[in-house]
């Protein structure tokens, strides 16, 4: 699997999965994912935003505009049926490589 | 309806700024909380938010391409749901979907049939590589049509302006001895450059060299693929067999693909056209085609110029030539619209009657659906009210016409293929290609657009007017009545429309049935019942003398004649009808030399040849036996010929009279005696004029005649009972000619009944197509006006009921539906008969004795129609008159 694909993959993967706790915009969705990881996780503005965009486009996540906590307007993503089971092949398909590459890189 | 996204109409750009700007507010406000002034987290946000320009520029992207899925989405889900809603209204409304669906039906069945056979004979290109480019050459003398002679052949083949010229006699029979009988196949003589003329490569082997061109080069031959699955099992070995033709061993050096095989009647045997150097100096012994292949971006016109400027020089060496060289010139045709011929008008004259029957049953659904518009008026307003749009639910009609239109092809399809059998089963079997007429994917193209384009053209009006009204009308149930006014105005203007078209079509068939009429009434000049006649070939290889030949015809024709049934016998060249031709020009004793000649037909004739075809003598005698190779040569001229040679002399006066013809040089002259004149007789079609006609003896023909017509003539058999179908003549007429020579074919046997059925096979596919095309509009404009008689009544019976309850008397109802009726139907006849005037005009060349605008056609037609309008009106007139009253007061 080329390295794009898995690196793209991934950050669909997260990003759905965050959102399957919920809707959230873009933001929390970072703020979200930093806690998690105790901040050992920094997803890229760069990288989340286009993200969005192409799963909305796909039809895995839809946006809605809401209010914010502190009252400011913000578009809020919420998984879709498609995006769930987008997220469940992209974890599958990550288990693979994980065993795939872990007894290479990995010394035992 | 789906409520839209909330953002979905904020411009993409708006809505990703929007958002950016939002999560790089929030990474300052987290910034400032952690204690840096407002400016310096503003830095460090975009900082590191990285390149803000090119993240933008992606999302846009991205929601560009989302919009335009969900618009498709949406759109599709609308329009899955306009039909589902369509379909489920038609199955409430029956009647009106079987009448408009079998209606369009009709009108687009017999559009895409018409269509298939137009296609495969016309428009198909022919399975060559770049076909525009093969092309036929024909001399012209003074623009009239002329043959080509060796020497005129030879020169065009240096011609620039053609890759390739060659020449061919087409149309040759060559007898093939098979292991049982001998069979005559079509066959061709063609120079090298034939099938490379074509750029057709053979299948198997190889096509002719220059070097078999030759006299005496060894005797080759090519085959077609038809000829190679026939009778030779597609043995691929056939190549290097030896095979006898025509009495001779001839090698087979090729086979043709299956491409080559354009038509039923390409030939099926090629052999070298051998050309000898006496051949090539022989200017009147005409008997090649000529065809060539274009140098790629030749014109038409570059290469008729060029040609013509060869043909000039080649006449310059005509030693004897009479007329200037101006006089010569070339006329260059595309292979195909040779090949086509006539068959291309005829079929676009069909597919522009075709035309109108669709018209027609879209103006019917037209006014049907205007009908249905005004039963549903509640529908509409409610669905008004609940929001939709008037675009929205224009609409919404338009996909119920689409429906329509979807269901009427898919049944139109199997319209079409019937009556495509029927267009085949009625056609000449001469039609070139008619037979790979098939419903293919170009048809169903081309039914699918007829099919959506009549959608609209029937839909869209009745939709916006329906959906204009009823916004109006809304809810209020008295506004039905208010409008209906501007709306019967419609439909009224849509049945003279409907009516115009029919009668324009009407006019145009009985024109051409007219003409079909008179041409099955013309005298043929000769009398065809129990008559058969049959070709023979003798081969080079046992008959070289004249006198050989005329024995063995002599022999046959006795036996013939002593067939059981059989009256007469006779042989000659030609017989009328049979698509053969020979010509000589003719010179009446002490007329000047050097005139244009007079051209007549030439046909040699046995005695008894007159009596046997049934032509009556207008003065002297028949040829004798006595009338052979050592007596005096005499002739027979037919009417047309004497009137032109010798004009205003009365016959008796012409017998003794001599001419000259048949000369093998113009400086020599051999003299025939008139010794009759026949009657004159339709020798190229009914519809010509009959040509002057010369008779010759058989047994008088000049020795250079004979290899010419490869020593061919034509049995006659009369039976002595005229009632007898001659067919049962083939096979003692078989035995008989076995009993002279067993080796012999019989060719082309057919009776005269068949030849002149043949003639007017064309005028008999008019008769019965157009009549059915005729026959269709017909029933669909009776129920167009049916339709809106009796609506109108449906609609006035309230009122109609209080006329008469306030005692109006039912003929004043009956004047008044009447005129509703009648007032469209007049006006669509007059603007019908208007505009048949101006259409005939297009049929001018296919008529026949008819003129474009014949009173009888025009009064006849206008008088159907009247009467046929006046019964379609009185049957719901009569429903009107018999509205009881109560009726009326009940309904208010």
């Amino acid at each position: 699997m080329p390295a794009k694909d898995r690196l793209h993959g991934t950050l669909d993967a997260l990003i759905l999965k965050t959102l399957t706790f919920g809707p959230r915009h873009g933001y929390a969705i970072v703020q979200w994912l930093g806690q998690q990881t105790q901040d050992k996780l920094q997803v890229e503005e760069g990288s989340l935003y286009p993200a969005l965009y192409r799963m909305e486009r796909d039809g895995w996540i839809k946006a809605d505009w809401g209010t914010s906590e502190l009252g400011r307007k913000a578009k809020f993503y919420s998984i879709t049926e498609a995006g769930r089971r987008q997220l469940r092949a992209e974890a599958q398909s990550f288990a693979h490589f994980v065993d795939a590459v872990a007894p290479l890189l990995l010394p035992t | 309806m789906k409520p839209r996204l909330p953002f979905g109409r904020a411009p993409v750009n708006e809505e990703v700024d929007a958002e950016l700007a939002f999560h790089l507010e929030m990474t300052t406000r987290e910034l400032m909380e952690r204690g840096m002034t407002r400016q310096q987290a503003r830095a460090e946000a975009e900082r590191r938010f990285g390149d803000m320009k090119s993240v933008n520029d992606e999302c846009r992207r991205y929601g560009v391409e989302r919009n335009r899925r969900e618009q498709r989405a949406e759109y599709l889900e609308e329009l899955r749901h306009d039909v589902v809603f369509a379909v489920r209204q038609l199955a409430k409304a029956r009647a009106f979907a079987a009448i408009a669906i079998v209606t369009l039906a009709l009108g687009i069945g017999a559009t895409a049939a018409v269509f298939s056979a137009l296609d495969a004979v016309v428009l198909r290109p022919l399975p060559l590589d770049d076909p525009g480019r093969v092309v036929n050459l024909q001399p012209t003398r003074r623009g009239d049509a002329a043959g080509i002679s060796a020497p005129e052949f030879l020169g065009q083949r240096d011609t620039r302006a053609f890759e390739h010229v060659a020449g061919a006699v087409l149309g040759t029979g060559v007898t093939i001895a098979m292991a049982d009988t001998p069979e005559l196949v079509e066959g061709a003589r063609v120079s090298s450059e034939y099938f490379d003329a074509f750029a057709v490569k053979p299948k198997l082997g190889r096509g002719f060299t220059r070097e078999e061109e030759q006299p005496g080069a060894p005797k080759v031959a090519v085959i077609s693929h038809g000829l190679w699955v026939r009778a030779f099992a597609s043995d691929r070995g056939v190549v290097g067999r030896t095979l006898q033709l025509d009495g001779a061993p001839h090698t087979v050096i090729g086979v043709m693909p299956a491409e080559f095989d354009f038509t039923r009647e390409t030939a099926e045997i090629w052999l070298p056209l051998v050309i000898t150097p006496e051949q090539a100096t022989k200017y009147n012994e005409k008997y090649l085609t000529m065809l060539a292949r274009l140098r790629p971006g030749v014109t038409l016109e570059q290469a008729a110029a060029a040609a013509t400027a060869t043909q000039r020089a080649v006449a310059e060496r005509i030693p004897d030539r009479v007329d200037p060289v101006t006089d010569y010139a070339i006329v260059v045709d595309r292979f195909i619209d040779q090949m086509v011929g006539d068959y291309r008008s005829l079929l676009f004259t069909l597919l522009g009657a075709v035309g109108f029957v669709l018209l027609i049953s879209c103006t019917n659904v037209a006014n049907l659906l205007l009908a249905r518009g005004t039963g549903r008026g509640k529908e509409l307003a409610i669905r008004a009210a609940l929001g939709a749009g008037r675009s929205r639910l224009v609409r919404q009609l338009l996909t119920e016409s689409l429906v329509l239109a979807t269901l009427g092809a898919t049944l139109g399809l199997g319209v079409a293929y019937g009556l495509l059998r029927v267009i085949v089963a009625v056609s000449p079997e001469s039609v070139p290609r008619l037979e790979q007429a098939h419903i293919d994917w170009r048809v169903l193209l081309f039914t699918l657009t007829i099919g959506v384009t009549s959608a609209a053209i029937f839909g869209l009006l009745p939709a916006l007017r329906t959906v204009g009204t009823q916004m109006q009308g809304a809810l209020r149930e008295g506004g039905r009545q208010s409008k209906a006014f501007a709306r019967d105005r419609l439909r009224g203007i849509l049945v003279a429309a409907e009516v115009a078209l029919a009668i324009t079509l009407l006019v145009g068939s009985g024109l051409l049935i007219r003409s079909a009429w008179r041409m099955q009434h013309v005298d043929p000049g000769f009398d065809p019942r129990g008559v058969l006649t049959a070709r023979l070939i003798l081969p080079e290889a046992r008959y070289t003398t004249p006198d050989a030949i005329t024995r063995t015809y002599a022999l046959i024709r006795d036996n013939a004649a002593a067939m059981s049934g059989v009256q007469s016998a006779a042989v000659a060249s030609i017989v009328p009808l049979s698509g053969s031709d020979a010509q000589s020009s003719v010179l009446a004793e002490g007329q000047p030399r050097d005139v244009k000649r007079p051209q007549a037909n030439l046909r040699l004739a046995s005695s008894g040849f007159f009596a046997t075809m049934g032509v009556p003598f207008v003065g002297g005698r028949d040829f004798a036996r006595t009338d052979d190779a050592n007596a005096p040569k005499v002739a027979i001229l037919n009417e047309t010929l004497a009137r032109k040679l010798w004009p205003g002399v009365p016959t008796r006066d012409l017998i003794g009279k001599r001419i000259d013809a048949l000369s093998g040089k113009r400086t020599e002259s051999i003299y025939w005696e008139v010794v009759g004149v026949v009657h004159d007789l339709h020798d190229a079609s009914l519809t010509q004029r009959p040509r002057p006609e010369l008779y010759v003896p058989v047994d008088q023909t000049p020795a250079t005649i004979w290899p010419l017509i490869q020593r061919s003539l034509v049995v006659v058999v009369r039976a002595t009972n005229p009632s007898t179908d001659a067919e049962v003549f083939v096979k003692p007429l078989r035995r008989a000619v076995a009993q002279v020579d067993a080796s012999l074919p019989l060719a082309d046997s057919r009776t005269m009944m068949s030849y002149l059925r043949g003639s007017l096979e064309t005028a008999r596919m008019n008769t019965l197509l157009l009549s059915l095309l005729g026959g269709i509009a017909l029933s669909l404009a009776i129920v167009g006006i049916y339709g809106v008689v009796s609506y109108f009544v449906t609609q006035r019976s309230h009122e109609i009921g209080v006329r008469l309850a306030l005692g109006a008397t039912p003929s004043r109802i009956w004047q008044l539906v009447v005129r509703r009726g009648l007032g469209p139907i007049v006006v669509g006849l007059l603007v019908g008969l208007a505009l048949s005037v101006a259409t005939s005009q297009l049929l001018a060349s296919q008529l026949f004795e008819v003129s474009g605008h014949d009173p009888v056609t025009l009064v006849a037609v206008g008088v159907l129609l009247l009467i046929v309008g006046l019964l379609a009106t009185y049957v719901p007139a009569r429903r009107a008159m018999r509205v009881p009253p109560v009726v009326a007061l009940n309904d208010g």
